[in-house]
Formats: C-alpha cells, sequence, structure tokens
C-alpha cells in the first residue's frame, strides 16, 4: 500500500468529484421533478427539486396525445443509432486497419488524406449543396446516418490501438497458417480489438442519439424526425413565437397550441430514454480502451 | 516471399477500396431514396397527373396550362402539423389539377427552425416554387438579395387580376422593394390597432369597468384591487414594450429616434428625451415594485400566461374580434379555467403601416421554373372560398358540419389549422368558427378601412452602412431590456443605457438614421418642419 495517496489528498479529490457529481446529477433531477409538478403551483412557485403539488397530468398527456409521434421519433433514433453506429466502426475499423501496418504502400499519402479532412473542412454551405443536390439526402433517413459516418480522429484512435496492442507476430503466425488478410481482420483483429470498439462505439452512438444538427439541416417530413430533433423543434418553435410575436399579429395565438412547461419536462425525461444505460454496460471496456491505447501508445 | 507481401498490399488496398466504394454506395442509396420518398408523398399528385391528363384542361382564360406541373411550396408551422394532412393535400391536388392542371407538394418548416433551414435553401438556390415570405422573417433583405421572383405590374394584370383588387395601390406601394413587387400580400387584419384585453369574468365578478381604461395610468387601481382579491391572478402581464401601439409615438426601428404621434411634425425626435417615455418606464418600474407584474418578466420563456388565463389585463395589439379568438385558442389548453373568457377594448384609432400588408406574404422563388403558374395558384388560393376553407379546415362533413352558409361547426380531433388561419392567405374567406360574430369580417373590413397610414409609411431604414454599429448595440444593451417590463429603476438604468449605446455606436446610427430620413423627405418633396 506504499502506493496509497494521503489522507487530505484524498478528501479533496472525492469533495471535488462529489460536487462535479452534483453538478451534473442536479439538473436532472430538477427536470424530473418539474416534470412531475402540477402545472399551476409551477406557475405560481416556480421550479422546484420537490413537486409543490405532485401530477402525472403532462406524461399522461403525452400520452395520449402523442404517443405515435413519441414512439415513431423513437424508432428513427434507435435505427439512427444502431445502423449509425454499425457503419461507423465499419468503416473506422476498415479504414484504421491498413493504416497500422507499416507494410501498406503509400501509407503516408493515405494518412495525410486523412489528416487533412480533421483540419480543414468545405463550410456549410459547400456542405449542404453536396447532401442535397449531389447526394440528394434531404428528407431522406440517411441523411441522419451518412453526414457523420466517418470520423478522422477516431480512425487515429483505432490505429494506435491496432498498432500498440495486437503483436505483429500474431499477424504473421496466422498468416502462416494460411489464412487471407480478410480472415485475419474479421476473426484476429477485430475480436482483440474489443476495447477500442466499444470505446469508439460509445462516443458515437451518444452522437447519434444526441444528434439534431442533421436533421436541422436536412430532414422536413416530421415522420423522419428523431427524438432530439423533435424536442428541439417544440422548444424553439415556442421560443421562436415568442420572439417574432413582437412583429407578428397573431403568431402569438399559435402559443396556446404549445404544450406546457411540465409536458416539455417531460419530453426531456423520456427522450433521454436507454442512452444512459448504455454507459454501464459498455464502461469496463471504455476504461480499458482508453488506458491501453494511452500507455503503450 | 515477395510474392506473399504483394498480395497482402493488394489486400489492404482493396480494404481502403472497400471503405470508399461502401460509403459511394451508401451515398448513391441515399441518393435513390430520395425520388422515392416524394414520390411516394405525392402520390396522388402523380397518378391523378397521369390518369387526368387527356380530360384536363388545356387553357384558363386564355393561359396555356396544357403541360401538368406540380408546384414546391414551403409554408412554416408553429407548432404540430394537424393529424390527416396528407388527406387534405390529396383533396387540395385533385382540386387544383381540376382548376389548373397543378398540383401542389407542400413542406411544412417549423417556426423554430426557419431561418436555418430557409437560409441554406436560398443560399444554394435550391429549386422551389413558393414559400411563406412575411416581412418579420427578412422578406424584404431576401428580395433584394434576389432570392424571389419579381412580380412585374403586367404579370400582376394578366395572372393576378383578382388579387390585385383586393388591395388599394397605397397598400401595394407599401409591398414594394426598390420599386418592385415581390410578393402576394396576405389579406386579414391589415390595419394595427391597440387596446386591452381582459378576463371579463373576473372583471363582472367585482363590478371593474374596464371599457373606461384607456392608459396605464387608468389601469394602476384596477390593478391594485386584482392583487388584493385575486392574489393567484398576475395583474399585468405584457409581451411586447408597453410604449408600442402609437399612444405617443410611432416605432421606426432605427436608432433612437421616434416620431411623436400628436403634432403634424415629420421631425425625428429622440425617445428618451421625451417625458412620456420616461413616465412610463417609472410607471413600470412602480408596478414591479408593487407586484402588479410577475418576477420573472424578463427572463420568462414559458407560454404566454394569457393562454392558461392566469393574467387579468394586458395591452395588446388588437382587431375586431380578437377576444373571441383568444378564448378559442385558450380553450385547448388544459391549464385555461373552464369559467375564464377574455373580452377586448380597442383603445387607439386603427393605422397602417409599412409592414402592415406583409404579415403573412407569399413569394415565388426566383429559382422557379413555372412561376406563371405559381402565379396562377395564388390567384386562386387568394380568391377561392372552396380552396381556402379546405386548406384551413378541412372536408365538409368529415372534419366539419356547416351550421348555416357561411358558419361551420369543427368536429373534434380532426384537422384544423386552429390559431395558424391568419397565415394562409386571404383570411377573409374563412367559414365563421363557433364565437365568432356574424359580421366578422365586414368588421374587418371596416377596420381596415378606417384606417389612417402612419406618417414614416413608405420609410426603412437600411441597416447595411452601419450593421457592425448595429450588432455592438445589440450586444452591449440585452442587458437593459428588463427595462421595458419595469424591472429597472430607469433612474438609476436609463443614464447607464445611454452611456452604454454612446460607447457602442449609437451616433452613429443616428446620424445614419437623419440622412436616410433626409432622403426620404426630400423624395417626397417634404421638410421636417413641414
Amino acid at each position: 500500500m506504499g502506493t496509497s495517496i494521503s489522507r487530505t489528498t484524498n478528501v479533496i479529490v472525492n469533495v471535488f468529484l462529489i460536487v462535479l457529481v452534483l453538478l451534473c446529477l442536479l439538473p436532472i433531477v430538477l427536470v424530473l421533478s418539474v416534470s412531475f409538478t402540477d402545472e399551476t403551483s409551477l406557475l405560481n412557485q416556480g421550479y422546484s427539486f420537490f413537486p409543490g403539488k405532485f401530477s402525472i397530468e403532462p406524461y399522461r398527456f403525452l400520452m395520449e396525445t402523442n404517443l405515435s409521434g413519441i414512439l415513431n421519433a423513437y424508432k428513427i433514433t434507435i435505427f439512427n443509432t444502431v445502423v449509425g453506429t454499425l457503419l461507423t466502426l465499419l468503416m473506422v475499423a476498415l479504414y484504421a486497419y491498413p493504416l497500422s501496418r507499416r507494410d501498406l504502400k503509400y501509407n503516408n499519402f493515405f494518412t495525410f488524406f486523412l489528416y487533412f479532412t480533421m483540419l480543414f473542412g468545405g463550410g456549410m454551405v459547400p456542405w449542404y449543396l453536396v447532401c442535397t443536390q449531389v447526394l440528394g439526402l434531404k428528407d431522406s433517413i440517411w441523411a441522419m446516418i451518412l453526414p457523420s459516418i466517418f470520423n478522422g480522429f477516431f480512425v487515429f484512435v483505432m490505429r494506435t490501438f491496432y498498432k500498440s496492442t495486437i503483436p505483429i507476430e500474431v499477424l504473421e503466425s496466422a498468416k502462416i497458417d494460411g489464412a487471407g488478410e480478410y480472415r485475419i481482420f474479421f476473426q484476429l483483429v477485430l475480436p482483440l480489438s474489443l476495447p477500442a470498439i466499444a470505446t469508439i462505439a460509445i462516443f458515437t452512438a451518444v452522437g447519434f442519439w444526441n444528434d439534431y444538427w442533421l436533421p436541422l439541416m436536412l430532414i422536413n417530413d416530421p415522420k423522419l424526425s428523431n427524438l432530439q430533433y423533435m424536442i428541439y423543434r417544440i422548444m424553439t418553435n415556442i421560443q421562436a413565437i415568442r420572439e417574432y410575436s413582437q412583429d407578428a399579429s397573431g403568431i402569438a395565438t399559435s402559443l396556446a397550441n404549445a404544450p406546457s412547461e411540465g409536458i416539455r419536462m417531460a419530453m426531456a425525461m423520456i427522450t433521454m430514454g436507454p442512452i444512459v444505460l448504455i454507459y454501464p454496460f459498455l464502461q469496463k471496456y471504455f476504461v480499458k480502451g482508453l488506458t491501453i491505447g494511452a500507455i503503450k501508445g | 516471399m515477395v510474392n506473399k507481401k504483394a498480395r497482402s498490399t493488394r489486400s489492404l488496398f482493396f480494404m481502403l477500396a472497400l471503405v470508399l466504394i461502401t460509403s459511394m454506395l451508401a451515398a448513391c442509396s441515399g441518393g435513390n431514396d430520395k425520388p422515392n420518398n416524394s414520390a411516394s408523398s405525392a402520390t396522388p399528385s402523380n397518378t391523378s397527373g397521369n390518369g387526368k391528363e387527356d380530360t384536363a384542361k388545356q387553357e384558363v382564360d386564355g393561359i396555356d396550362i396544357s403541360k401538368p406541373v406540380t408546384l414546391k411550396w414551403y409554408m412554416m408551422t408553429f407548432g404540430e402539423i394537424p393529424a390527416d394532412q396528407d388527406r387534405i393535400l390529396t383533396a387540395i391536388n385533385k382540386y387544383t389539377q381540376e382548376k389548373l392542371n397543378t398540383t401542389i407538394d407542400m413542406e411544412y418548416i417549423d417556426v423554430g427552425s426557419w431561418d436555418t433551414k430557409v437560409n441554406a435553401m436560398l443560399t444554394t438556390r435550391e429549386e422551389f416554387d413558393m414559400i411563406f415570405a412575411p416581412s418579420w422573417r427578412w422578406f424584404r433583405s431576401n428580395a433584394q438579395k434576389g432570392a424571389y421572383y419579381e412580380i412585374t405590374p403586367d404579370a400582376l394584370d394578366k395572372y393576378l387580376p383578382q388579387t390585385k383588387a383586393l388591395f388599394t395601390d397605397a397598400i401595394w406601394d407599401s409591398t414594394k422593394v426598390k420599386g418592385k413587387y415581390y410578393a402576394v400580400p396576405g389579406n386579414k387584419d391589415i390595419a394595427e390597432a391597440w387596446g386591452w384585453v381582459w378576463r371579463k369574468d373576473i372583471a363582472d365578478k367585482y363590478g371593474i369597468d374596464m371599457t373606461k381604461v384607456k392608459t396605464f395610468q387608468d389601469i394602476e387601481p384596477i390593478l391594485a384591487k386584482i392583487k388584493e382579491v385575486e392574489p393567484d391572478l398576475v395583474p399585468i402581464d405584457e409581451n411586447q414594450e408597453p410604449l408600442r401601439g402609437r399612444t405617443y409615438f410611432e416605432t421606426l426601428n432605427a436608432g433612437n429616434w421616434t416620431l411623436r404621434t400628436d403634432n403634424d411634425s415629420m421631425e425625428l425626435v429622440k425617445l428618451y428625451d421625451q417625458p412620456e417615455a420616461l413616465e412610463m418606464r417609472k410607471l413600470w418600474y412602480g408596478f414591479y415594485k408593487k407586484g402588479f407584474i410577475r418576477k420573472d418578466a424578463a427572463t420568462k420563456r414559458d407560454v404566454d400566461l394569457i393562454n392558461t388565463g392566469k393574467v387579468f389585463a394586458s395591452w395588446m395589439q388588437l382587431k375586431p374580434g380578437k377576444d373571441a379568438e383568444l378564448n378559442a385558442a385558450a380553450k385547448g389548453n388544459p391549464a385555461f379555467p373552464k369559467d375564464a373568457v377574455y373580452a377586448q377594448n380597442i383603445v387607439t384609432e386603427p393605422y397602417i403601416t409599412n409592414d402592415a400588408a406583409l404579415g403573412s406574404s407569399t413569394a415565388i422563388s426566383s429559382t422557379s421554373k413555372n412561376p406563371e403558374r405559381a402565379m396562377m395558384f395564388l390567384e386562386l388560393y387568394m380568391n377561392d372560398k372552396y380552396l381556402n376553407n379546405l386548406i384551413n379546415f378541412g372536408e365538409e362533413g368529415v372534419d366539419y358540419t356547416k351550421v348555416s352558409d357561411n358558419r361551420i361547426e369543427p368536429i373534434e380531433g380532426k384537422y384544423s389549422l386552429k390559431g395558424m388561419n391568419w397565415a394562409y392567405g386571404n383570411q377573409f374567406l374563412n367559414y365563421l368558427q363557433p364565437g365568432e360574430a356574424d359580421d366578422k369580417w365586414e368588421q374587418f373590413k371596416a377596420f381596415n378601412s378606417s384606417a389612417i397610414p402612419v406618417k414614416s409609411l413608405g420609410f426603412f431604414f437600411d441597416e447595411e452602412p452601419v450593421r457592425k454599429e448595429l450588432n455592438a448595440l445589440t450586444a452591449a444593451t440585452s442587458e437593459f431590456a428588463a427595462m421595458y417590463w419595469g424591472l429597472l429603476d430607469p433612474d438609476v438604468y436609463l443614464p447607464k443605457l445611454e452611456k452604454k449605446e454612446k460607447a457602442a455606436g449609437m451616433d452613429k446610427v443616428n446620424e445614419e438614421v437623419q440622412r436616410q430620413w433626409a432622403e426620404f423627405l426630400a423624395s417626397k418633396g417634404q421638410t421636417a418642419n413641414q
């Protein structure tokens, strides 16, 4: 136990971490509490960690009026997350593996080709042009997947992982046993790199789950709206109506159809959904993936 | 060994190629997806288009319409799109197909996402035909940038004769951008007037006569009483700056300048130098101190109090029948008390501003392949009672029942653009809703025609020369917005605000306004002291 830290440091670190955890958790608790607060007491007393008058009205209202919309948005989000994460992993793993091999000709070129995209982007307008007029992604479910299935940073993480943890001897012995490149990649390299894959999977899955920007740019059809965009629309619509009502008479009447505070908070709780469960499941890989890459890199 | 190495390198290459090819294939499949999607959503249009081609009309008023056309129309939505929208679109297309050999591909964009999406579309010159283009969403700047198709006076006569007759020349003139027409105005409450809205049930309960109340000074004792007897209500709540409504000043949206409305002078005066402005600030600070307004008025972001029935009175922009509209809209809100009723009293005289007719206008895109057909559709949209009510309230017998010739009873839970009717073309064609007066549209017409033009009609402050200063001003003064709502003591914060404004370049903005104003007066052959 010679490496144990001193008592004071221990206390400081713990206090710091407790404060950090509270800063992250309390807003969620507040939203949860507001979503269960009666609308009238909410208007009179404002937000509170303890509901003044308990009510499940917002959830009941959402279930009655908007169940199909929420379920549909869930479907879209889950599809995007699953398909998007799988495609991202495939792309990243496939691009990273050759780069990790020293015997790849033009290795430098392909690395630079990748690195370049991390430094320079075309900008919003060309990006939009390519997405809508070249790829025809507007109002397509792929609009929320394809633009983000490749990520230069993840490729470098993956490449470093392959390089540092998969001994070249393993690959050579497989080759001697007669395995082809595909067999080596899918049956040896991929299973061995599970920690790195899990790490990247967490990042991308959370990214796909929380994405509202791609639908904001490319999706008009409400049937293709994912969860985050659905809640984004509700929030920004109310904000915009309030803001524009200065100039547009009549627009304020549209506020009557807008959901109340409690309903919006209930929406936020519902959209959080299963993504919070992903961390505990993948956590063990997460830590391992980060440290292994770091120590030996 | 060499051989083997070469083969493995080739394999590695192949893997990279696989990545690239997969991405391209995926992209292509995405591309193919698109026509499929739009085809399925617009199936009725396509099938009926093909099936009816032989029987379709070839000509309308001497204009050739033999070519079937689909018009893409972007419309703003202010919340969820009503259920059954597809069914209504099918019915619309059936009708427009018969009339104009034209179908509509309607796409809704949320008001909150509007700027992001529409800017991207306009910047990349995306092809579409019609778009909702109100003055409060960059109509003038987009028109100047060439985003919209110019409707020439000849085209107006040829394609839009009935629509032209809907508005007076003065109103058509007010829609001009650099001397040209770019939009078909919306026909609704074009005039603007302000007054009080209040909870009639509460006023009756305590014998309060709100019809006598004209000013904020008049209402003060009433607010004190409400505060005492109905502690759960917010006595007064404002969505807009209390000085709005042309009671003392005309809003120019140009620097600190304003025009007094109690004289004929065309001389610009500084808002803060006017005693009424300071008085209003002080009055509202008093309201705040006495607890007449909500404490979080500066940061409130939630749904309007008026829709939940939590406010007693509000000073707002009114039109005939606004109270009935508010009541009908609030009824759907679960928090609105069952016995609550709003009443209204218009206090100011109606007036016509520059943006009057552009509150719900529609423009044709300059990327449109069929601007003529779009104009013909707009002519139908603005003047056809059947089409108008189909878009607004759906189909008879399915979405509503007809009570009399011009009055309907909506069926609960069916299609209706409740609360959004003002945004759709010619509101005067709408059927009457329950609770609306029989002569609602006659009142509207009288209201519009009684309106006087504002003194600054035709003047738009071109912000381009002082854009930098204006941005700095917005950033520097946002914290003072709370003063509008009475949260800050004007004696302390008004001097601070003026100091900050000066530092951010207000003087330059003021000079520019004066220069443009002088130009405007000269063009009308007037002087400031006239």
